[in-house]
């Protein structure tokens, strides 16, 4: 097969400039490497196991109270404007004596019926 | 750590803990120096070339246990070594170029790569390639370059394997026609 491919591409060689001893070199240096880099990653597992767990738990809880912070927030904000727009049809509200004033005649006699009906307990 | 060990060896020497670093460190050197032209002849720059060795030197040494022994020990490690390389290629072609694009680039640029006393013949030829889609490309490096049989280039690549002959025999005439038309 290989002397079909040259037959055909005259045996192109590949161009580029590394000499064996450099990839040698390399391959080495790569093989350290990837020794150092998985016994710093078994390092991390071993002593970081439980830091993770713990930073999964800081993020989960400080999650929840974010959240819960932020439905209070909503709620107490939603409160507020009930509170506020009471407050302010109390305030726009008649005084008991402009109503009365409003009062026909008629409805101010059944008034007086009203107060005349009450028993008064307080000479028992 | 020159002698050449069979795999049989070097996957007892991997399974045991004992002497799993070395059973690794005579695993690059026996295979190390044909993954690294691979992943040259994809990426074509030698800094990305080292880089991406480093990166499938860790991800083959992370993984050794996963190996399963369904195909042999080198064709694993070029699939690992194949997959890195696109993946960086990706990387460089980043969301608005593909990378066939991005090895349209390297190959205008690969008279800064190359040995100064090689034949321009040599260069016209790495441009050819250069200019084929991925996939072609692939098939014709490992087929002319690598020697491996159609076989294992489909355990490589997860290529069905008359697509592989077909993606050859189309990447040998484009690049007929490519030297043709550069007057080689």
């Amino acid at each position: 097969m290989k002397q079909d491919f040259e037959n055909n591409f005259n045996g192109y060689k590949l161009p580029y400039h590394e000499s064996e001893e450099y990839v040698k070199a390399l391959i080495e240096r790569c093989a350290d490497n990837a020794i150092a880099a998985s016994e710093k990653r078994n390092d991390k597992k071993q002593y970081g196991l439980w830091n993770r767990l713990n930073y999964r738990v800081v993020a989960v809880a400080a999650s929840v109270v974010a959240i819960v912070c932020v439905a209070l927030g909503l709620i107490l904000n939603e409160s507020s404007k009930l509170n506020n727009s009471l407050y302010a049809s109390l305030e726009q509200a008649p005084s008991f004596e402009d109503m009365l004033v409003s009062l026909s005649d008629e409805q101010m006699e059944m008034l007086s019926y009203a107060y005349v009906e009450i028993p008064d307990y307080t000479n028992e | 750590m020159n002698n050449h060990i069979d795999d049989t060896a070097l996957i007892e020497m991997i399974s045991n803990p004992n002497t799993r670093d070395n059973g690794f460190r005579q695993l690059l050197a026996q295979y190390g120096e044909r993954l690294y032209w691979h992943i040259r002849r994809l990426v074509v720059k030698h800094d990305d070339a080292e880089d991406v060795m480093q990166e499938t030197s860790i991800n083959i040494y992370r993984h050794l246990d996963k190996f399963k022994g369904e195909s042999s020990l080198l064709t694993w490690m070029y699939r690992i070594a194949t997959n890195e390389s696109l993946r960086w290629l990706q990387r460089q072609a980043g969301l608005w170029k593909s990378s066939d694009a991005v090895s349209m680039e390297l190959a205008e640029n690969l008279a800064s790569e190359c040995n100064i006393d090689i034949e321009n013949a040599e260069i016209l030829f790495q441009k050819a390639i250069l200019s084929l889609p991925e996939q072609q490309r692939l098939a014709f490096n490992m087929r002319y370059y690598d020697d491996l049989p159609y076989e294992e280039i489909s355990k490589i690549t997860g290529k069905n394997i008359n697509t592989l002959k077909t993606n050859y025999h189309i990447a040998a005439e484009k690049i007929r026609n490519y030297l043709k038309e550069h007057s080689i």
